[in-house]
Formats: structure tokens, sequence, C-alpha cells
């Protein structure tokens, strides 16, 4: 019991008062009747839910989930790019290495003329049996 | 009640969000109706019902779970309520057309005019805390003991003050109640 109850005992010590009727039908008057034939309740909850939803901290397996849309496509174009990077790169490799890099290192090695030593790495670049190559003098 | 309100809020504190749907069910129509008395608009009062449960939710840790929820929350809607209220003053406060019960049909159309005015004077002059317990009690037919909870108050203390404002309020419209001088 607090002291506004000792104090002022008219009204807290008695049992609990009746509704008073009369006065409720006037205050209803000036304050009005809660509206809750107008609420949609059904709508205030999933209203609730949904604020609710959008202020809770995202989960690493949320984030996770809310790009898989776009990350699996991006994962899969980077994944292609690489392997076609691979795969020529490779090729340009494998081109190289079927040169006559031997042939030509013996012939740079033995002191053969530059133009010939040039003909013979395009040679070997572009396949091609004769190239015509002006070397500035 | 307790029981299942205390089940409800360790499944939402053990991560099952869809649980606190049980306790926006259960206390929803109730929070509304005071949110409604505080703020006395239907669409603010829905805006209050919903943020006073968002709060709920962010504090449930806080929250005593040997307690029930209802008091609780009916605090977070009084206490965001009077920040709502000031925040939006500008919106019309007059409760909405289709809401307001007709006068006693013992007056007529002046004296219910009169009556009120001079009843909005008189609920003017009561402090916030009377003229919410007089409006719960007398009008939305709450006990003592439920506004004590929500208010905090001991049930003596809410007679008390109902007392009082019934008190003020009678005096001031004496002449239009058929029992008093």
């Amino acid at each position: 019991m607090n002291d506004k109850d000792s104090a002022l005992g008219a009204g807290a010590f008695g049992p609990e008062p009746e509704h008073d009727a009369e006065l409720g039908s006037l205050l209803r008057a000036v304050t009005g009747a809660v509206p809750e034939g107008h609420v949609n309740w059904s709508q205030l909850a999933r209203r609730i839910g949904a604020v609710i939803d959008a202020q809770r901290p995202t989960p690493w397996w949320g984030y996770a989930a809310r790009w898989e849309r776009r990350a699996i496509p991006l994962a899969l174009a980077a994944g292609i790019a690489g392997a076609l990077t691979l795969w020529s790169s490779s090729a340009a490799a494998s081109t190289l290495n079927t040169t006559e890099s031997p042939e030509l290192l013996s012939a740079i090695v033995s002191g053969a003329p530059s133009t010939e030593a040039v003909r013979m790495f395009a040679r070997s670049v572009t396949g091609t049996a004769e190239v015509n190559i002006e070397l500035p003098q | 009640m307790l029981a299942r309100d205390t089940a409800l809020v360790g499944r939402v504190r053990n991560g099952d969000r869809s649980a606190f749907d049980g306790l926006v069910h259960a206390y929803m129509r109730q929070a509304f109706q005071l949110a409604y008395r505080v703020v006395g608009h239907r669409e603010d009062a829905e805006d209050l019902v919903q943020e006073a449960f968002l709060a709920a939710y962010q504090y449930l840790d806080s929250f005593d779970a040997a307690r029930p929820f209802g008091p609780w929350l009916m605090r977070i809607v009084l206490n965001r309520g009077a920040n709502l209220r000031r925040t939006r003053a500008r919106r019309e406060t007059e409760p909405e057309t289709d809401a307001v019960s007709p006068l006693p049909s013992a007056l007529d159309e002046s004296e219910r005019a009169e009556a009120r005015e001079q009843l909005t004077s008189a609920l003017a002059t009561l402090s916030e805390r009377q003229r919410m317990i007089v409006t719960l009690f007398d009008v939305d037919g709450m006990t003592s003991t439920e506004i004590g909870e929500m208010l905090e108050l001991s049930p003596g203390t809410v007679r008390w003050h109902l007392h009082e404002a019934r008190r003020t309020l009678r005096g001031a419209l004496s002449r239009f109640f058929k029992g008093d001088a």
C-alpha cells in the first residue's frame, strides 16, 4: 500500500465500485467508443509481423539466400569465362611448344644472320613456310 | 494465460519468431483499446500498437517471463503513446464520427451540446492518469486490477483516482444527472 492509499482512503479501500453507466454514457459521447469494428485485425497482425521481420538482424545464411539468385549465374559466368581463358592460353602455349624451337635456338646460337633467325621465328609462330621480311638496315 | 505467455516468450527467445504471432493475436485488441484511449484516433492507434509490439519484440530479453506479458505490453503502449501524441499533435484528435455514441436520450439537443461542452472542459481539468482511469473503467468496462496492472498502480490507487475523477466530472455535470442536485 502506498502513501496515496493511506492518505486518501475514500474510494481506495472500498470494494470494487460499480461501473457508472450514466457517466460512462456521457463520457462515451465525448471520447467515443473504441472503433474495434473498423479494424482489420488479421491485416494489423500481418503488418506487425512484417515490420518485426524487417527489423530482425539477418543471419549469414539469410544473406546467402538473398544473393543466391544473382550469385549463381554470376559464378557460372565467371567459371565459364575462366575456363575459356585457360583453354585459349593453353592452346597458345601448345602452339608455341610445337614450334621448331630447337632449330631456331641452334640457329641463333650458331650465329645465323638476323634475317634468317627472324624468318625462322616467324615461320614457327605462323606455320607459313616462307615469310617475306624486310629488316631495316 | 501466464503459462501460455511464458511458453510463447520462451520460444521467441529461442529463435522461434512465429511464436511472437501468438502474443500478437492474444493482446492485439487490448493494446488497440488502450492505444485508442491514448491517441484518440484509429490509424494512430494502429500505428501505436504496431510500434509497441515491435518494441516488445526488440526488448523481449529484458522482460521478466515470470510475469504476465499483457501489462508489460500495455505499459509500452502508454509510454510510446505519450511520445506519439506529442509528435502528431497536429493531427485531428477528435473522435471519429462513427465511433461517437449518442448522449442519453433524455437530454434534448441543446442540453446534449452543453453537456458535451462541459464534460470536455471537465475532462481537461483532470490529470492524464485520472482521465485514462475513468475512461477505461466507466467507458471500456475494465476493472481496477486490470487498469492497475497496465498503469503500474495498486488497485486501491486506481480506485482513488477513479473516485476523484468521478467527483470532478459529476460536479461539473451535476444538473445533467438525474440523481444529483
